[in-house]
């Protein structure tokens, strides 16, 4: 069993960056999810500025690779849908924001 | 690409609608016309509102984000500011509890009347203003939310400033209790008044939009 940080988790080799992301509007979402416990879409909508159809389409792109998870409940009979970040979603960002780190580095 | 600016709006958010600033400001006032009203009931009415004030504050801000902030902004649960441990717990009612009845202590042990005075006069309105920085402080310091450096910064200037205003009062027992509640009221007041103009400007700056339906059901 992997433990919860290896970095072998993500879909990239060593030195390449994440495709998934290296997506501004997908590093957005998963910035702000990182700085909360959970979210719901309309405060993702509302902190990245992206629009209805583009935030839904990305945050399926990221609950297939299993970097959030999307989750429904009721609270008060109204419908809330709860979005997090997951562990490996976590350590996708992290891994990332070291390979840009160390990319950024090379440039000087 | 602003990304720590994003960040930090996202820390923040959940102090933006002036929700918690009403009902710490709310809690300050309550509990300074409970000291006010001195009787066994009302300080065991304080007691209780320190203890459980985490789960009351919980319970009404999440009934009144429920109503007023989640369908404007949506919902956001933030990470816990600090999770108290058993041991800071009772740290913090022994501290509390020692000093408001250290006047008393103070009379007993040492039969000392002018310790008694300094203590009463300069120690104890600034140490128990103390007591009512730390929370503001941790969120000023954590979120750099400013207005909460004031809140954190009053209940003690305040506990400087009263005492030389020389009021004078029918016993010692009064002034203290009374310093203590212009204290409180003062800063309670203060952040009603700082939360009620963030909240309006909150429910000016989002209005509730009406979409089709739940504008989540796109994503399942």
């Amino acid at each position: 069993m992997l433990s919860s940080d290896a970095p072998d988790k993500s879909p990239i080799a060593q030195d390449k960056l994440d495709p998934i992301i290296h997506s501004p509007a997908r590093l957005k979402i998963l910035t702000v999810l990182k700085e909360v416990e959970s979210a719901d879409f309309l405060f993702i909508l509302r902190h990245t500025g992206l629009t209805r159809g583009n935030l839904s389409s990305h945050l399926s792109k990221l609950e297939t690779v299993n970097y959030i998870t999307i989750t429904k409940e009721f609270v008060e009979k109204i419908p809330r849908t709860l979005i997090q970040l997951t562990k490996e979603g976590k350590n996708a960002l992290e891994t990332y924001r070291q390979q840009m780190l160390q990319k950024l580095e090379r440039l000087k | 690409m602003e990304l720590d600016a994003l960040a930090l709006k996202a820390q923040q958010s959940f102090y933006e609608d002036g929700l918690a600033d009403i009902f710490m400001g709310g809690i300050l006032l309550l509990v300074a016309v409970l000291i006010l009203l001195i009787s066994h009931f009302t300080f065991f009415l304080v007691f209780a509102i320190v203890i459980f004030n985490p789960l009351i504050y919980k319970a009404l801000i999440d009934k009144a984000k429920q109503r007023w902030v989640y369908p404007r902004a949506g919902y956001v649960q933030p990470k816990p500011l600090h999770t108290p441990t058993r041991r800071d717990n009772l740290l913090g009612v022994a501290l509390i509890l020692t000093l408001l009845f250290a006047p008393i202590l103070i009379l007993f042990v040492s039969y000392s009347y002018p310790g008694l005075i300094i203590w009463v006069t300069w120690v104890a309105p600034v140490s128990l203003g103390l007591l009512f920085s730390i929370g503001p402080f941790i969120v000023a310091r954590k979120y750099h939310i400013y207005r909460y450096y004031l809140f954190a910064i009053l209940p003690p200037l305040l506990g400087l400033i009263i005492p030389w205003l020389n009021l004078s009062f029918p016993s010692i027992y009064v002034a203290y209790f009374t310093t203590l509640a212009i204290q409180l009221s003062i800063a309670g007041l203060i952040a009603l008044l700082s939360g009620t103009v963030f909240f309006l400007r909150f429910i000016q700056r989002y209005p509730i939009e009406l979409t089709d339906g739940d504008s989540t059901n796109a994503l399942l």
